[in-house]
C-alpha cells in the first residue's frame, strides 16, 4: 500500500486565536511536498498537529487512508510518522546507535541492552545512508549535520516510518551538508515515503520539492508543482493579501522631528553589530525572516538581554538599560512578540492588565494602588484603543488575540512613552483588528512617538513605514525609504542571498 | 460582571464553609465535646500557628514560590526565644531577635531560589535540614522549659476576662486583615499577581520580581517564627519537636482556600477559613482519637483532595476559554 498522509478540513484553536482555519491537503508517498508561507501562517501548528504534540480541535487526519487520533508525539513515531525540528532532539551524551534504536533498546534475558546488537544494526543503517560516522562515537563529538542525520536515521530504523517532515532542516548546515540532506531526502523518496519539507529558502525548495503548498494567516492557500510554479507566484500567494486600501487611507501626514533613540554597532549574545536612528512622529519598519535577529536588537536595548558591545543614545546622550524596568523609567517601552508567553498576565483583569505597567504612577499612601485612577486609566485604554471588553474586570485571557493585544499596547501607552517598540504587532490577529492597529501606529507617529515596528509582514512594513531596516542572519544588511520599498525587493533582501550566510554559519 | 465577581469569591467560600459545617458536624457526632465553645476557642487558638504561616506561604505559593523549611524556622525560633529566657533576657528582645534571625533565614531561602537558581522546593528542603540541625543542637534536642512569667501570661492572654478571646487569635485576625489588604490593595500586591501570573510579562513590564521574591521568602521565615514564639509561650516549653508540620498544614490550609500551586490567584480572607478548616481536622482527629499515624495518613489526603479540586478547576477553565474563543471567532 502506498504511504500517504491527509488533513481533512482541519481547524485548531487556541483561547483567542484560530491557529488552523479547514485545512486540507494531502501527502503522497514518493513526493517531496514543500510547505511555505510567512511567519505565524500556521506551518509550525501544523507540524506539531502531525506529530501529535497538538490535537486538531475539528478535522479528520489520515495516515494511509485510515483516521488516526495521536495523544502524544510518541504515539505518531510508533505509528511511523516523524519531525525533524530545527533543534536537535537527540541525547548529546549517548552513542550514534543508541539513539536511534532509543526507546525500543533491544534486552537480553538478563535485562541488559544488547549493545553489540545496536551497533550492527545502527552501522548498517549509517552505512546505507553513506555516512562516515561509526555507531559507537558520541552524538556530542558530531557536527551539526550528522546529529541531524542521526535523527534521521533514527527515524528510518523503524520499520514502518510512514511519513518524515523537515521543519527549516538547512538553518545550520553547510553547502556541501546540504547536498548530503538532499541525497538522503531523495533515497527515501525513492522507498516511497511522504516527505513533508518546510522552508523558507526558495532556492533550496526549487531544487528538492516536487510540490509546493502554501499557507497563509492560518489558512491553506493553494499548490503547485515546482517545475511549473516561479518564484514571483509563490511570494505573491504567500504575502498577496486582501486589505483593500487600508494602507492608502492611512494619515500619515505628520512632522519628522529630531533623532530620539540610536543605536551605534550595539552587540549582545545573539546579535552582531547593529545600528540604527529613529525620529520622534517617524514609523521605521524592521524586516527579516524569524531569528534574523529583529527581536534579540531591541531586546539588548531595552535591558531584556545583556548589552556586550557598542551604545544606545536616547536624545544624543548615552544610555544602559540594566532591565526593562530601566528602559521603561527613559521612555522606552516594548510591546513583545509573544503575547501569551511575555505580554498577557492571563488571570487579570483587563483593567489590571493595563495599571501593571504603570504601577509606580498609581501608587499612593502606604504602596496602595490608587483604584480610582487606576479604574481612570484602565477606561481611556479600552474606550482610545476600542478594546472588546464586557468591563474592565473581565480575565484579559478571556478577549480574542486582536483585543489581548490592543491591552498590551494600551498598557504600554499608558507609560507616556518616547519610544514605542512593537514586535510583529499583528500577528495571529483577524483583518479587521489589522487595520485598527494600523491606524494606531500612525497615530501614535502622530503625536511624536518615535515607533519602531518589527513585522514579518511585508505589506504592513512597506504600508506603515517611514523607512525600513532590513536584518538577516543577526546583522543589519540594509535600508531603504519605504517609498522605494517592494515585497519582491525586502524578500530578496531577506532570502536570497543565501552564500553568505552559510560562510557565516560554518 | 461585579456581582458575578463577587458571586466567585463567595462561591469559593461557601464550599470552604459548607466543608467546615460538615467537619464539625462529624466531629460533633464522634465526640460531643467537639462543637462547645471552650473547644472552638482551642480550635482557634491551634489555628493561630498555622494560620500565621499560612499567610507567608500564600504570598509566596501565589508567587510560584514555597517554604517547607518554616516548620524549622518556627522550632528554630522558639527553642531561641524559651533558652534566652532562661539565660534572663528580655522576652520582647528575643521575640525581636527571633524574628530578625528568622528574617535572615528567609533572606536565604530567597537568594538560594533566585541567585542560585534553586528550585524552590529544594532550595528549602535543605534550609530545613539546616535550620532544624540548630534548632535540636541549640537545646540538645530536649524541650526547655519556660518559666518567664510575664511571657507566658502575655502569650496566653484573653481580651474580655477568663473566658473571652485569646489575644494571640486577636493578633492572627489582625495580621489576615493587614494581609488581605496589602495582596487586593497595594502595589506589592498587584506585583505578587502579575509575578504569579505571568512571570516573563512582569519582568518585561519593569517589575522587579527578585526582590518581590526575596520579600516573601522573608515574610514566611518571620510569619513562621513569630508561630513558634507564640506556642512557645502558651506551652510553656520551646520544643524543637513540635511545630515540624506547620508548612504542611499552612500550604493544605492555602491551596483549599483556593491559592492555586500555579500561581497567579488567591485571596487571604478565603485562605483564612482554609486554615480553620484545617484546623477542625486536625483538632477532630485528635478528639476522636486516632492514632497519630493515621493522622499523618489522612492530612496528606486532605491536600490530595484539594490538590486534586485544584486541578479539575483549572481543567475546566482552560475548556472554558476554548469553547469562548470558538464562538467568538
Amino acid at each position: 500500500m502506498a504511504n500517504s498522509i491527509e488533513f481533512r478540513h482541519i481547524t485548531k484553536y487556541f483561547p483567542g486565536v484560530k491557529a488552523l482555519d479547514d485545512i486540507s491537503f494531502t501527502a503522497n508517498g514518493g513526493e517531496v511536498l514543500a510547505l511555505m508561507g510567512e511567519n505565524g501562517a500556521g506551518k509550525s501548528t501544523l507540524l506539531k498537529i502531525l506529530n501529535g504534540d497538538y490535537q486538531p480541535t475539528s478535522g479528520e487526519y489520515l495516515v494511509n487512508g485510515q483516521p488516526i487520533h495521536f495523544n502524544d508525539p510518541r504515539e505518531a513515531i510508533a505509528a511511523g510518522i516523524s519531525v525533524i525540528y530545527q533543534e536537535r532532539q537527540v541525547m548529546q551524551q549517548l552513542s550514534v546507535g543508541e539513539n536511534i534504536y532509543l526507546g525500543r533498546l533491544p534486552v537480553g534475558s538478563f535485562g541488559h541492552i544488547k549493545m553489540d546488537e545496536v551497533h550492527r544494526n545502527a552501522q548498517k543503517i549509517i552505512d546505507e545512508f553513506g555516512l562516515d560516522m561509526r555507531s559507537e562515537q558520541k552524538v556530542k563529538d558530531l557536527s551539526v549535520a550528522y546529529q541531524q542525520m542521526v535523527e534521521i536515521m533514527k527515524a528510518y530504523s523503524r520499520e514502518n516510518l510512514t511519513m518524515i517532515a523537515f521543519d527549516e532542516p538547512t538553518a545550520s548546515l553547510s553547502e556541501s551538508e546540504i547536498d548530503s540532506l538532499f541525497k538522503i531526502i531523495r533515497k527515501l523518496k525513492a522507498e516511497g515515503k511522504v516527505i513533508i519539507y518546510v522552508s523558507h529558502r526558495m532556492a533550496e525548495i526549487q531544487q528538492i520539492a516536487d510540490r509546493i503548498a502554501v499557507f497563509k494567516d492560518g489558512a491553506y492557500v493553494g499548490d503547485g508543482l515546482a517545475s511549473e510554479i516561479t518564484n514571483e507566484q509563490l511570494i505573491r500567494m504567500m504575502v498577496g493579501r486582501d486589505l483593500g486600501d487600508t494602507f492608502s487611507s492611512l494619515d500619515k501626514n505628520k512632522t519628522i522631528g529630531d533623532v530620539v533613540l540610536e543605536a551605534r554597532h550595539v552587540s549582545s549574545p545573539f546579535l552582531k553589530d547593529a545600528s540604527f536612528q529613529v525620529r520622534a512622529g517617524e514609523v521605521v519598519g524592521f524586516s527579516g525572516l524569524v531569528g534574523a535577529g529583529r527581536t534579540e536588537l531591541f531586546r539588548a536595548i531595552t535591558g531584556a538581554d545583556p548589552l556586550t558591545g557598542g551604545e544606545v543614545l536616547l536624545d544624543g546622550k548615552p544610555l544602559v538599560c540594566k532591565s526593562p524596568h530601566d528602559a521603561i523609567k527613559n521612555g522606552i517601552v516594548m510591546v513583545p512578540e509573544d503575547r501569551k508567553l511575555q505580554g498577557i498576565i492571563p488571570r487579570l483583569s483587563v483593567g489590571r492588565n493595563i495599571s501593571v505597567g504603570s504601577l509606580d504612577k498609581l501608587t499612593g499612601f502606604l504602596g496602595t494602588i490608587d483604584a480610582k485612577r487606576e479604574q481612570q486609566m484602565g477606561e481611556e485604554g479600552v474606550e482610545r484603543f476600542d478594546i472588546k471588553t464586557p468591563n474592565l474586570e473581565k480575565a484579559i485571557v478571556e478577549l480574542s488575540g486582536g483585543n489581548q493585544q490592543k491591552t498590551i499596547v494600551a498598557r504600554w501607552l499608558g507609560t507616556n512613552p518616547r519610544v514605542l517598540i512593537m514586535d510583529e504587532p499583528t500577528k495571529g490577529i483577524d483583518i479587521g483588528a489589522k487595520a485598527e492597529f494600523y491606524n494606531l501606529i500612525c497615530h501614535f507617529a502622530k503625536e511624536g512617538i518615535a515607533v519602531v515596528m518589527i513585522s514579518s509582514e511585508l505589506p504592513e512594513v512597506i504600508g506603515l513605514s517611514d523607512r525600513i531596516v532590513v536584518m538577516k542572519g543577526r546583522r543589519v544588511v540594509g535600508e531603504i525609504p519605504a517609498s522605494e520599498a517592494t515585497e519582491e525587493k525586502l524578500l530578496a533582501m531577506a532570502m536570497m542571498e543565501e552564500d553568505t550566510k552559510h560562510e557565516e554559519q560554518a | 460582571m461585579k456581582n458575578k465577581l463577587n458571586l466567585k469569591i463567595s462561591g469559593n467560600a461557601l464550599v470552604l464553609i459548607v466543608a467546615l459545617i460538615i467537619v464539625v458536624v462529624l466531629f460533633s457526632v464522634v465526640n460531643k465535646n467537639f462543637f462547645t465553645y471552650t473547644n472552638m476557642i482551642n480550635v482557634l487558638v491551634a489555628s493561630t500557628l498555622i494560620g500565621l504561616t499560612a499567610i507567608g506561604i500564600t504570598f509566596l505559593m501565589m508567587i510560584g514560590g514555597t517554604d517547607l523549611s518554616a516548620g524549622a524556622v518556627a522550632a528554630f525560633a522558639g527553642v531561641f526565644v524559651a533558652i534566652g529566657l532562661n539565660m534572663g533576657y528580655n522576652w520582647v528582645l528575643l521575640t525581636l531577635i527571633a524574628l530578625a534571625l528568622a528574617a535572615t533565614m528567609g533572606l536565604i531561602n530567597g537568594l538560594l531560589v533566585t541567585k542560585l537558581k534553586l528550585v524552590p522546593f529544594i532550595a528549602t528542603l535543605v534550609s530545613q535540614s539546616i535550620w532544624k540541625g540548630f534548632a535540636y543542637l541549640m537545646c540538645d534536642g530536649k524541650p526547655v522549659t519556660v518559666n518567664d512569667k510575664g511571657f507566658t501570661t502575655f502569650c496566653k492572654m484573653r481580651v474580655g476576662g477568663a473566658n473571652g478571646i485569646p489575644l494571640s487569635v486577636i493578633i492572627t485576625i489582625i495580621c489576615f486583615a493587614i494581609f488581605a489588604y496589602i495582596l487586593a490593595k497595594t502595589r506589592f500586591g498587584r506585583k505578587i499577581f502579575a509575578i504569579g501570573g505571568n512571570p516573563e510579562a512582569a519582568r518585561l513590564a519593569g517589575i522587579d520580581s527578585q526582590k518581590v521574591t526575596l520579600l516573601c521568602y522573608i515574610m514566611t521565615s518571620v510569619f513562621a517564627a513569630f508561630a513558634g514564639v507564640i506556642l512557645a509561650g502558651r506551652m510553656n516549653s520551646g520544643n524543637p519537636n513540635s511545630n515540624a508540620n506547620i508548612h504542611f498544614d499552612a500550604i493544605t490550609a492555602a491551596n483549599l482556600g483556593g491559592v492555586s500551586m500555579v500561581g497567579g490567584v488567591g485571596s487571604i480572607p478565603t485562605v483564612a477559613l482554609g486554615v480553620i478548616l484545617v484546623q477542625a481536622f486536625n483538632s477532630g482527629l485528635n478528639m476522636a482519637a486516632v492514632s497519630p499515624y493515621w493522622q499523618y495518613v489522612a492530612r496528606g489526603m486532605l491536600l490530595l483532595g484539594s490538590l486534586t479540586i485544584d486541578f479539575f478547576r483549572q481543567r475546566n477553565r482552560e475548556k472554558r476559554l476554548l469553547e469562548d474563543s470558538m464562538k467568538n471567532l
